[in-house]
């Protein structure tokens, strides 16, 4: 303590003042200014020591820390001498020195063997060169990086790609190998493939199996001379024949060709098969694809068996008609010549017996004789009548193009005789042009007018009316009176031969018009047909070419009632 | 046989039509110059002055033939046949007077050449006002060719 104390305050010595004179002013220039820089060197080491503490990577921090000890030493002995001006510590301000002379020398030291290592240090201007180069190099670096990584993912997009495109195709050949494979198997006609270098069989489906008896193993040791005979029906030794097939279809023709094949149990089989050449590289294949057409033989035989028999069938059929006709013909000759004539000498000699004897008759054998002639006019009627349906159905028809308007016209105009004094109305509609016979057309028209106006006979005023039916696709012609009509349960018996709904008395007749009438119609293709009540007329329906509607449009009856 | 003044032959070989159109014709002055025979043959020898007509050679050939078509021997239509392919003959109304009118008959009748056909009613009045016409307009309305013998007309022919 002692030592310390005169270290401080050591005796006998005089404050620095002392030697100022205690002259405030300048013990205030020195106090002031040594204050300042001892205050301002404080103030270095703590910015050096910060700046060394911020920045770790500036080389040698060491010196930095050395030239701060060095700068606060500086100041502590301006602070000294700020002390000594009023305590007389020489010997602490002293000492003081000597440490700030101390740690001078060592830095001194320090810093002049530092200068070479400091000078070696790389200066801002390279640094920033090098850094240039350094970002060029990093930059380089990266591109060289970002053009391997797109190197690479291209690769690995090819990769993939390839692998994708290589699966597809594996996946496709699979499909198109099993649908080949279905499509064989299940092909309802027998198919193999023959290798014609081998001459055998190198595939076979089922169904061909089946066809030959054999199994797949049997089939694929042979070729098509073992399942066949050894000549085809036409006579040609089968491989000539199988050969001349083979080459159209390595010539890439598809040939089709009746073929007899035999089975491994040794039955016949009639096939058709088409042939055609596999595009396969290097072998010569052919595919063959076989019909068993057993069935279609079977039945062509059948149908020219059955065509046989109907030919034959037809030709004794025409032959018995050709002489049916005959006797038709020889029949109706005869009759036309010979059955008259006995009706032309009753008529004959009866009015002869009545004009050379009439007056030696009494009344009643004239009224006979009368009889007599009357029924004979009738029988000459009948035969002619007759006469008249034979030639319808006998004859051909004679088509041309028909004005129907024309020839009902004409027919009405010949019946002027038979309505003289009558009173008679005729009411004649549109009627369209007809694909018919205008011959039989006329005798159509002709019986069914006269039919008309027999039966409106009675009435005081006939209309009789011609026309076709409204709305319907096909003409239907309608022939309408206002006679006597007939009752619908009769209907059936109008068309047919001798047949007739009034007794001579009422109405005089044949009954054979009508029939004449259906006769040409059917042979025109067309029909007839009546409606009628009791005293309420008739109205026939006809149609030349096609069947009558169900039901013609009913027309409302002219001049109807009774 | 006296057949000098014949202008109508009839060819048919019922009595009764025979004897009907002989009574039709009764009243007619026509009825004395017809001659009847009884088939085709006859009919041809007739015409062409064959037995038993051998007599008829040179005289007139008749002006009208009333020929029936179904005959014995030879039939209507193989006279008809006959007459228009001669040309001593062809010029002679032939009439087919018959029973039919098949058409067959009739179509055969006119591609041979017939000059008229009448079918004969079944009413006799009828008949009769046929044969009259028929008479009125073949021997009195029409102008026949000249009449002359089978040999002149062979003459001329030639």
């Amino acid at each position: 303590m002692q030592f310390l104390k005169n270290l401080i305050f050591p005796g006998g010595l005089m404050p620095h003042g002392t030697c100022y004179l205690w002259t405030p002013s300048l013990i205030a220039l020195h106090v002031l200014s040594d204050s300042v820089i001892a205050f301002s060197y404080l103030s270095i080491p703590i910015t050096l020591l910060h700046f060394t503490r911020k920045r770790r990577d500036i080389p040698f921090s060491w010196m930095f820390l050395c030239f701060g000890a060095f700068i606060v030493a500086c100041g502590g002995t301006h602070l000294m001498e700020v002390w000594t001006v009023w305590f007389p510590s020489y010997w602490l301000a002293g000492a003081w020195k000597a440490v700030t002379a101390g740690i001078s020398v060592i830095t001194a030291i320090l810093l002049i063997r530092m200068v070479p290592r400091a000078l070696a240090l790389p200066g801002t201007q390279w640094l920033i060169d090098y850094n240039h180069r350094l970002i060029g190099e990093v930059e380089q670096r990266a591109q060289a990086e970002a053009s391997l990584r797109r190197l690479s993912e291209e690769l690995e997009h090819r990769v993939a790609e390839r692998t994708a495109a290589l699966t597809a195709t594996n996946q496709s050949l699979r499909e198109s190998e099993l649908r080949y494979r279905t499509l064989v198997e299940h092909a309802p006609e027998a198919i193999v493939v023959l290798d014609l270098d081998v001459g055998r069989f190198t595939d076979a489906n089922e169904n061909a199996e089946r066809m030959f008896g054999m199994t797949h193993g049997e089939l694929l040791g042979v070729g098509p001379a073992q399942v066949s005979p050894p000549f085809q029906p036409d006579g040609r030794p089968t491989s000539e024949a199988a050969g001349a097939e083979l080459q159209k279809a390595l010539d890439h023709e598809t040939p089709r060709f009746e073929w007899m094949h035999r089975s491994a149990a040794g039955t016949d089989i009639p096939c058709e098969i088409s042939l055609v050449r596999l595009p396969f590289s290097g072998r010569n294949l052919v595919r063959a694809s076989i019909v068993d057409i057993s069935e279609r033989k079977r039945a062509e035989q059948e149908i020219r068996k059955l065509n046989a028999e109907l030919e034959f069938r037809v030709k004794v059929r025409t032959a018995q008609l050709e002489a049916a006709n005959r006797d038709l013909e020889s029949f109706t000759y005869s009759v036309s010549h010979d059955l008259r004539a006995p009706l032309r000498h009753m008529d004959g000699f009866s009015r002869i017996l009545v004009e050379e004897f009439g007056e030696q008759l009494p009344d009643g054998a004239r009224q006979h004789l009368q009889r007599v002639r009357a029924a004979t006019l009738h029988m000459g009627c009948l035969v002619d009548d007759l006469l008249n349906l034979a030639r319808v159905g006998r004859g051909s028809l004679k088509i041309a193009p028909t004005d129907l308007n024309a020839l009902a016209a004409e027919t009405i105009q010949s019946m002027e005789a038979e309505t003289r004094g009558r009173n008679v109305e005729w009411r004649v509609g549109r009627l369209s042009p007809a694909q018919c016979d205008p011959g039989l057309m006329r005798q159509v028209f002709f019986n069914l007018l006269s039919n008309a106006l027999k039966f409106s006979l009675r009435r005081e005023k006939a209309v009789i009316e011609i026309g076709e039916v409204p709305g319907e696709a096909e003409p239907v012609i309608f022939v309408r009176d206002n006679g006597v009509g007939f009752d619908m349960k009769y209907a059936d018996k109008l068309f047919q031969v001798f047949q007739r709904l009034h007794t001579d008395e009422e109405f005089e007749g044949t009954g054979v018009g009508l029939a004449i009438v259906q006769r040409i119609l059917q042979k025109h293709g067309g029909a007839i047909r009546a409606e009628s009540s009791p005293r309420n007329g008739a109205t026939f329906y006809l149609t030349l070419a096609h069947p009558l509607p169900a039901a013609p449009v009913p027309l409302e009856v002219p001049g109807g009632g009774a | 046989m006296n057949t000098e003044g014949i202008e109508i032959l009839l060819v048919d070989d019922s009595s009764a039509d025979v004897d009907l159109t002989i009574h039709a014709l009764r009243d007619s002055p026509l009825i004395d110059r017809i001659h009847v025979v009884r088939d085709g043959e006859q009919a041809l020898n007739f015409l062409f002055c064959k037995e038993p007509y051998l007599e008829r050679s040179g005289r007139p050939l008749p002006r009208l033939i009333l020929l029936d078509l179904k005959l014995p021997k030879v039939d209507g239509l193989s006279v008809l046949r006959v007459l228009k392919q001669d040309c001593r003959t062809r010029s002679m109304p032939v009439i087919v007077l018959t029973s039919s009118r098949e058409d067959n008959d009739l179509t055969a009748s006119y591609d041979l050449g017939v000059n008229s056909y009448i079918q004969k009613p079944v009413d006799f009045d009828r008949f009769r006002e046929t044969l009259r016409t028929l008479g009125t307009y073949w021997l009195r309305v029409n102008q026949a060719p000249p009449r002359q013998s089978l040999d002149s007309r062979a003459e001329q022919a030639e």
